[in-house]
């Protein structure tokens, strides 16, 4: 195993890595901002995976470069546009999420999941 | 009423940066078509200028701000977008078939300027969406609320 | 090869930075780390050679650390009093 080969399994494993540590996160707390945090975490996550995916080692940037015709030269841009829309979906799940928390919070007037959900059992 | 600034080096900051918001978005949306950039990233440029006035400003001041105005200017940047696209249709072309245009230029120019009309309709609708989130979240257009925002 | 070395330690500074973020008590730093974690977020994509994604996401961070910012400052008016 050569030495590039064993590094972009280090890559992987890192960013499988940051998709647990927010998966955790969003089991591990029960302050609910928290929790939104490391939903935040895991979506960073997935969006470096499809971003990884698409990309050879040398490639440009899917900008059309002046003179540069070969298709091969080129980094896959359709991950890219893909990964563009999930970031706005990102900042619009952010929104309404803390929407939704000041509404919890008006509501229950406390953040903590688990005394919510110990109220709501009464 | 005696306005009370946060800090003078705050407002100072916020009286140079914002301009410079303000044309950098207005490249953004212009040149999207070459560069990194377009109508989304430009619509929410143009909306961290207006965000910055509201976080960084005195901290008595009346915040009756234009919250309707905005959820209006929300909804005419879908207007603009399918204006642009139903605009081709009397002249023979398909929905969104910028060929078409009545523009007297060459028809790659059409097609140009037809994705700069759909990327300000795309820039317009989400400066106000970010704009009147950012409100609702502050509840900054409650008349009551004469706190700082930080 | 590099590259190679030189994304790993990014995506190592993104995951301490994350890690962090996500774990320290108190709730404004938490917000303000996850404004840097944002930002190494960026590098990453840049080195990875998505320029539209890397300025989306500059972008999106620092609004959506504005609204953190404005959602925790209502979400602590009631703890106060």
């Amino acid at each position: 195993m050569t030495m590039a080969v064993f590094f972009s399994y280090v890559i992987f494993w890192l960013i499988a890595l940051l998709y647990v540590s927010g998966f955790f996160g969003m089991m591990e707390h029960h302050h609910l901002v928290k929790k939104l945090m490391a939903m935040n975490l895991m979506q960073t996550a997935v969006i470096l995976f499809f971003l990884v995916l698409g990309q050879k080692i040398g490639g440009v940037t899917p900008i059309a470069v002046p003179g540069l015709t070969d298709p091969d030269a080129y980094v896959n841009p359709l991950p890219q546009a893909l990964m563009l829309t999930a970031i706005v979906v990102n900042l619009s799940t952010t929104g309404i999420a803390l929407a939704f928390l000041i509404v919890i919070k008006k509501h229950w007037n406390t953040l903590d999941e688990s005394e919510i959900m110990r109220r709501m059992d009464k | 009423m005696k306005s009370t600034t946060n800090s003078i080096i705050l407002e100072v900051a916020c009286r140079l940066l914002i301009p410079v918001l303000i044309v950098f978005g207005v490249y953004v949306l212009v040149h999207g078509e070459y560069s990194p950039g377009g109508g989304f990233q430009a619509g929410v440029v143009l909306a961290l200028a207006v965000v910055l006035n509201r976080v960084m400003e005195p901290a008595d001041t009346k915040k009756g701000y234009w919250t309707f105005k905005i959820i209006a200017l929300a909804g005419m940047g879908p207007i603009i977008y399918l204006l642009t696209g139903l605009w081709s249709i009397p002249f023979g072309g398909n929905f969104l078939e910028y060929g078409h245009l009545p523009l007297a230029v060459h028809e790659a120019e059409r097609h140009l300027y037809g994705i700069l009309f759909v990327e300000i309709g795309v820039t317009v609708g989400v400066m106000a969406t970010i704009i009147s989130i950012f409100d609702s979240l502050g509840k900054v257009g409650d008349p009551d609320d004469h706190g700082s925002l930080l | 090869m590099i590259f190679v070395i030189l994304l790993s330690l990014l995506l190592l500074i993104i995951l301490v930075t994350g890690l962090i973020a996500v774990f320290i008590p108190h709730i404004f730093g938490s917000v303000v780390l996850f404004n840097a974690f944002s930002f190494f977020v960026v590098l990453a994509y840049l080195l990875l050679s998505a320029p539209d994604v890397a300025f989306t996401e500059a972008v999106i961070g620092v609004i959506s650390t504005a609204y953190y910012v404005i959602a925790v400052r209502e979400l602590r008016k009631g703890d106060r009093e």
